[in-house]
């Protein structure tokens, strides 16, 4: 309360001169319980302010001075275990060979951006996820490539090598393919092979190979199943510009030579010739041509039968 | 952001103390939010005669104010009235100093001191200087800086009252822990609500007809020409009930309340009205002829005593906008056709302002809603003239280090 210095009673020239002060013995039950209310709210208000300060004060001793080492004795625990998936063949025993992390290494001293790298470098993985799940494990996510041929390159003088080609044209070793699934996938051959920047293999201008099996696939799942090799030797170009044909040699004939478009009419018309030399006991043709736009030229194999142009 | 700041306003009078909480809106609006009134023990016309009852009966309507309102209060406006108060008017003279003879600011505020100069008696004190114009050469002017003249007058109205009987007010106060942050005469505060500033203009005189005396305030020009006090009040008529039917004080002021009027009406002779009027023992029927008489008399008396107050200063010419009767007095009914017959001028009731709430707009709360208003311009004043609190001012007044 302001309290106004008084000069003297006898002198005072304004009421305000006047020294504004409670005299404690006249104090009423409403006044002192008034005071009291202040004096809760002052101590409130000063505890609470205190309370802020010392919490602040440690919470920045935490974190700045305590939390560091909470925060690496945290991370610095051991690796116990990875845990590894595919959506292909891969397990996790090829997992361990290939990645080859050291055990009790420490969470955060694992390079999860090398691990990733170095698992993409093997070509049948096409992207992989990897990710530390605290206190103790790496998840390790890979989706594969699907190899939808076999090229066969030599090795050496004496040997030669099977590699898988995927969709995208990328060659790669393969590892623990069922050989029952393998088997089925036909070689191409005739092909140009480029190496990318980063040391990729790729089959040059597979798209319209690809699309073709996958046609074939969706319409005549028997028919591909029999094809063994694919020949691009006479295939030019890619896209738009692409000419020349797609050959094929399969278990009954010799050679099927493919326009590189519009491929559903001509596996129809394919379909209707087999069946026909199957209905007819005919087990092999010499070499069936779907190229030539609606004449097929359709070559067998027995003298009796010379080389017939059909309509069809 | 909005500044808030909560201010109480309190009279201390006769029969009842009220208390106002009021806030401050940004220094342009009030809203009234708290409420508190109780019964006055210890105060006779006015004054203070037993400091613990007043001091509980105060201190219990803060209290209900501030529990109404939600929220302490930072410093209280206070009324004074009672009959140790008195006015004289006084006038600085100085020449004027330029070698132009154009009045200047100065020129004003010299005259300020000089005005203000005038000693009191011992035991005295000035509580307010009120500005009441300037002379020019013995001519009134309104604004006189810029005019040419020889000698300028400024003319004050000084009120000043006994310092004991003031300080015990304000200890009052400063024993609930706030402090006094003014003090307004009650007619000055009652004048401010009623009367509208034309009617300043032109010429008003209030009357505040409280429980213990009579308050007034006269205008003209916009300022205030007189102020004083009778020592006839409501209790008075009450009194003379109680001797004149010779009944207690309590039958006398039930009778005043519920039957009074201070007009003799000749149509109501032969009319009698109970006492009690529930027919128990020592019920008996009283003439309302004689009621009235009696309170009459008294009014008379009253008016009487201001009519020769004022003299040829109430007149319709000086005074062309009547009188105002206001107070919790003011409300028995005849009194204004009285006053009206004795003063020979227009009388009407006073009402408070369409803003204040309704409970409030009864004459009985003239003054201390008045003392609310004084507090707002107050405040608009002090903080034009103080920029707002810094940030250590704010913290250490919660701790009531400033």
């Amino acid at each position: 309360m302001k309290k106004i210095e008084k000069k003297d009673s006898s002198e005072a020239k304004s009421w305000r001169d006047i020294r504004q002060t409670a005299e404690k013995e006249l104090v009423t039950r409403f006044a002192l319980r008034r005071r009291r209310v202040s004096l809760f709210r002052k101590v409130g208000i000063t505890l609470v302010g205190m309370g802020v300060v010392t919490g602040f004060g440690y919470g920045g001793y935490y974190v700045f001075v305590e939390g560091k080492e909470v925060i690496s004795s945290k991370t610095s625990e051991n690796l116990r275990s990875i845990k590894f998936g595919s959506d292909g063949v891969l397990d996790s025993d090829w997992a361990d060979k290939w990645i080859e992390i050291r055990p009790e290494t420490g969470m955060m001293d694992v390079d999860i951006y090398e691990i990733k790298s170095r698992l993409e470098k093997f070509r049948q993985i096409k992207t992989a996820t990897v990710t530390r799940r605290f206190p103790d494990e790496i998840h390790i996510f890979v989706r594969e490539r699907e190899p939808i041929l076999r090229v066969r390159t030599k090795a050496d003088k004496l040997s030669y090598e099977d590699f898988f080609v995927g969709r995208d044209g990328v060659v790669f070793k393969g590892w623990n393919y069922l050989p029952e699934s393998i088997d089925a996938l036909p070689y191409i051959g005739g092909v140009k092979f480029i190496r990318e920047k980063d040391g990729t293999r790729k089959v040059e201008g597979i798209s319209r190979i690809v699309e073709l099996l996958d046609v074939t696939r969706n319409q005549y799942l028997g028919m591909v199943e029999e094809w063994r090799v694919v020949s691009c030797e006479d295939y030019l170009g890619e896209g738009s510009s692409c000419r020349g044909m797609i050959k094929i040699r399969s278990n009954n004939v010799r050679e099927i030579a493919f326009s590189p478009v519009e491929f559903p009419a001509q596996l129809e018309k394919l379909n209707r010739i087999l069946k026909q030399a199957r209905d007819w006991g005919i087990q092999y043709l010499k070499r069936v041509d779907l190229s030539k736009g609606d004449q097929v030229v359709v070559e067998f194999y027995s003298k009796l039968n010379p080389k017939m142009h059909t309509n069809l | 952001m909005t500044q808030r700041r909560f201010i109480g306003a309190v009279e201390i009078g006769t029969s009842k103390v009220v208390a106002l909480v009021g806030q401050l809106i940004g220094e342009r609006s009030l809203n009234i939010i708290g409420l508190g009134q109780s019964t006055a023990l210890g105060v006779k016309k006015g004054e203070i005669t037993d400091f613990r009852s007043v001091s509980n009966s105060t201190h219990a309507a803060i209290s209900t104010a501030e529990k109404s309102a939600g929220v302490p209060i930072e410093g209280v406006y206070l009324s004074q009235s009672g009959f140790h108060l008195e006015g004289f008017s006084n006038r600085g003279s100085v020449t004027v100093s330029s070698s132009s003879n154009v009045v200047r600011a100065e020129d004003i505020r010299r005259g300020v001191e000089e005005a203000k100069r005038k000693a009191l008696p011992p035991g005295r004190v000035f509580i307010h200087h009120v500005q009441s114009g300037f002379l020019l050469d013995g001519r009134e002017v309104e604004k006189p800086i810029g005019m040419r003249g020889d000698q300028i007058e400024v003319c004050y109205w000084h009120l000043h009252g006994d310092e004991k009987k003031i300080s015990d007010h304000l200890h009052v106060i400063n024993g609930y822990g706030v402090p006094v942050q003014d003090m307004i005469v009650s007619s000055i505060a009652s004048g401010s609500m009623i009367a509208t500033e034309s009617e300043k203009q032109h010429g008003v005189l209030v009357l505040d007809v409280g429980c213990g005396t009579t308050d007034y305030v006269l205008y003209r020009g916009g300022r205030i020409l007189k102020t004083g006090v009778v020592g006839i009040g409501g209790d008075h008529f009450t009194n003379d009930l109680s001797l004149g039917l010779r009944i207690s004080a309590k039958q006398a002021e039930k009778l005043k309340l519920d039957f009074g009027k201070a007009e003799i009406d000749d149509s109501d002779k032969g009319d009698y009205v109970w006492l009690i009027g529930d027919l128990t023992i020592g019920d008996r029927p009283i003439p309302k002829l004689a009621i009235y008489k009696i309170l009459n008399a008294r009014a008379v008396e009253l008016f009487s005593i201001l009519l020769k107050e004022f003299g040829p200063l109430l007149t319709s010419d000086q005074v062309p906008a009547g009188v105002i009767l206001t107070g919790g007095g003011s409300r028995m009914e005849g009194l204004i056709s009285v006053a009206t017959g004795i003063l020979g001028i227009a009388v009407r009731a006073g009402e408070n302002p369409l803003w204040v709430r309704e409970d409030l707009r009864k004459p009985e709360y003239s003054t201390v809603l008045g003392l609310l208003h004084y507090g707002l311009t107050a405040q608009q004043t002090e903080t034009e003239e103080n920029p707002s609190d810094g940030l250590m001012k704010k913290v250490a007044r919660i701790f009531n280090l400033v």
